[in-house]
């Protein structure tokens, strides 16, 4: 009898461990990177269409839970913060994050000359670097793309400001041979004024949209040339190795 | 209690503790929408010893005798038959290393496969064995193909009549129309931005729930079907905004697909299911968003990654479903039952 209860137990036991809960997919975000400020709040909208599935949100970068803030509506952001939400439902695992990026609005220059991106992925021109609108995870919508060995964008600045730093956001998405750049420099008049070499641009990672920030040394400015170089030879773990990456940009702007 | 009875319990009282860390054992869920809902038998296959390798599944077929023939690119076995009740009966066939679409054709008893392959720019009509009884080439009669690799055959479909349609979909788009002789009768559709044109013509069946039978085919791209006259003339398009469906399948008065991805293929692992009355209304769509219709058809996406991409789906007798999926981990097929 009590190797029949045994038996039983340990069948159980054996049973629960081999079940395994599926999980929900990420809900879907109007936006996963934009600039605020106090003058100029984004809405942030969630849509997940599932009966009894819940999202559920933070705004201060931590991992969203079944007790977390839940999602009624758009919701107006007005500050640089890390929004993450999740969906849950009683019979699934809670999916992935959704992360959405917001940070503070900077200084738009003027562009006033930039290499043309591939005709594929110029997005309707370099305006695109300055419309203030981030492109998402999907490199065929709001980016220029550069298959070339420099990028070279001229921009006029408001020369009675105060400037310390120059910003780009890029994509990475290495099997798509998308890379960061390997090296932007920073000249004015021909003087370089900040370079910066980026020695992990051939490391491996996922799918993601990332922010460059250069500091420049505190100064009115007005004329700047910004020379990015795409990376130039694609590591020897990657299909295409030793040949040049791509390179993806949707928004340059400083502070 | 003496010292015996005492171990023994105490035996059994400890092999209990683990009960008390148990995870919790899940629910059956509920996958679909209305009067389209299904549970998951997750089970369906354990009870074989072994299963074959698969690379991809593509697609399959039910047979007179109520198994599932599964066709695979897999030279190992290109076919695999499973009973209802997920007993591997067979595993084999070696010559379609690009293994694609599959359809029945004939009565019972003497029924016969038709199969596409990708790689050898063919299709063939062989015996449920898999032997090959008859190959068609690359219709350079049509004047629409150069050189045999723009022939990329992805599906076919077989008249009561013995015609045969074939569907181009990783080709030029064309659709073949075959007479009984299997000579090239019609050819229309390609590509292009019209809605008579295709990108990515996936699959097709024959329609025979209205009063005239007509063609469906995949606009897989477009996330679409579009309907055509037995002629080649264009009718209406079915949009499913968001869904890259495959090919369509009738049972009964519904339409069912698998979607390989949510609204681009190159959005990978956000497959599921659609399923529409014959009305051509989306009423469900397992591991998808609720169908929701406002002046069109919101876009529908993967809600559960139950499925990375769903590749064929098969309806039996009993209104099991059987969903076969691509690049999805090397996953034999999945079988769902409806759910009351």
């Amino acid at each position: 009898m009590s190797e029949k209860i045994l038996t039983l137990i340990v069948g159980l036991w054996s049973y629960c461990g081999l079940s395994q809960n599926i999980q929900l997919s990420k809900p879907r975000a109007n936006l996963q990177m934009a600039m605020v400020s106090k003058d100029e709040v984004k809405l942030l909208e969630y849509d997940f269409r599932m009966e009894k599935a819940e999202i559920r949100y933070t705004i201060d970068g931590s991992e969203p839970v079944k007790n977390s803030k839940l999602y009624l509506g758009p919701i107006q952001i007005s500050q640089p913060c890390t929004v993450k939400a999740k969906t849950f439902h009683p019979d699934f695992e809670a999916s992935e994050n959704s992360i959405t990026t917001f940070i503070l609005k900077g200084e738009k220059p003027l562009i006033l000359r930039a290499t043309e991106a591939n005709d594929k992925y110029n997005a309707n021109g370099m305006a695109a670097l300055i419309d203030g609108t981030f492109g998402a995870m999907s490199f065929d919508a709001n980016y220029l793309g550069y298959d070339i060995d420099v990028v070279e964008i001229m921009v006029k600045v408001d020369s009675s400001k105060y400037l310390t730093s120059f910003n780009l956001a890029y994509l990475v998405n290495q099997q798509a041979w998308i890379f960061g750049p390997q090296r932007i420099k920073i000249f004015e008049n021909d003087k370089l004024i900040v370079e910066k070499v980026f020695d992990d641009a051939d490391q491996q990672c996922d799918v993601s949209h990332k922010i460059i920030s250069m500091i420049l040394p505190a100064n009115k400015y007005n004329f700047l040339k910004i020379m990015i170089e795409p990376l130039s030879s694609m590591p020897s773990w990657h299909p295409g190795k030793g040949k040049k990456a791509w390179f993806f940009t949707d928004e340059i702007w400083f502070y | 209690m003496n010292r015996r009875n005492f171990l023994a319990h105490g035996k059994i009282l400890l092999a209990g503790l683990p009960l008390t860390y148990l995870p919790k054992k899940d629910k059956s869920p509920v996958y679909g929408h209305n009067n389209k809902k299904y549970t998951w038998n997750k089970d369906w296959l354990s009870n074989n010893k072994t299963l074959p390798g698969v690379k991809d599944c593509h697609e399959m077929i039910f047979t007179s005798e109520k198994d599932i023939i599964l066709l695979t690119n897999d030279i190992r076995n290109n076919f695999i038959r499973i009973s209802k009740s997920g007993k591997i009966k067979a595993a084999y066939g070696n010559d379609f290393p690009g293994g694609h679409g599959l359809t029945l054709g004939g009565t019972k008893g003497e029924e016969f496969l038709i199969v596409t392959d990708t790689e050898r720019h063919q299709f063939f009509k062989t015996t449920l064995a898999g032997r090959i009884i008859q190959t068609w080439d690359y219709p350079a009669e049509s004047e629409k193909y150069s050189h045999k690799n723009a022939f990329i055959p992805t599906e076919s479909v077989m008249t009561e009549e013995g015609e045969i349609y074939i569907a181009d979909g990783y080709g030029e788009q064309y659709i073949l129309h075959y007479d009984r002789q299997g000579k090239l009768k019609n050819i229309f559709g390609g590509r292009g931005p019209e809605e008579k044109n295709f990108d990515n013509a996936h699959g097709i069946c024959i329609d025979n729930r209205n009063a005239s039978p007509t063609l469906l085919i995949t606009d897989r791209n477009r996330c679409c079907f579009k309907r055509f006259s037995m002629d080649g003339l264009y009718l209406e398009t079915i949009s499913l905004p968001g869904a890259n469906v495959c090919r369509p399948v009738i049972s009964g008065d519904y339409l069912y697909a698998a979607v390989l991805t949510s609204g681009k293929t190159s959005n990978t692992d956000t497959g599921f299911v659609v399923i529409l009355d014959k009305n051509n209304q989306l009423i469900s769509a397992p591991c998808g968003s609720t169908p929701v219709y406002h002046h069109g058809y919101k876009e529908s996406y993967q809600t559960i990654k139950l499925f990375k991409h769903p590749h064929d789906v098969l309806i039996d007798d009993e209104e099991n479903l059987y969903i076969s999926q691509w690049n999805s981990g090397q996953v034999l097929p999945y079988q769902f039952n409806p759910h009351v």
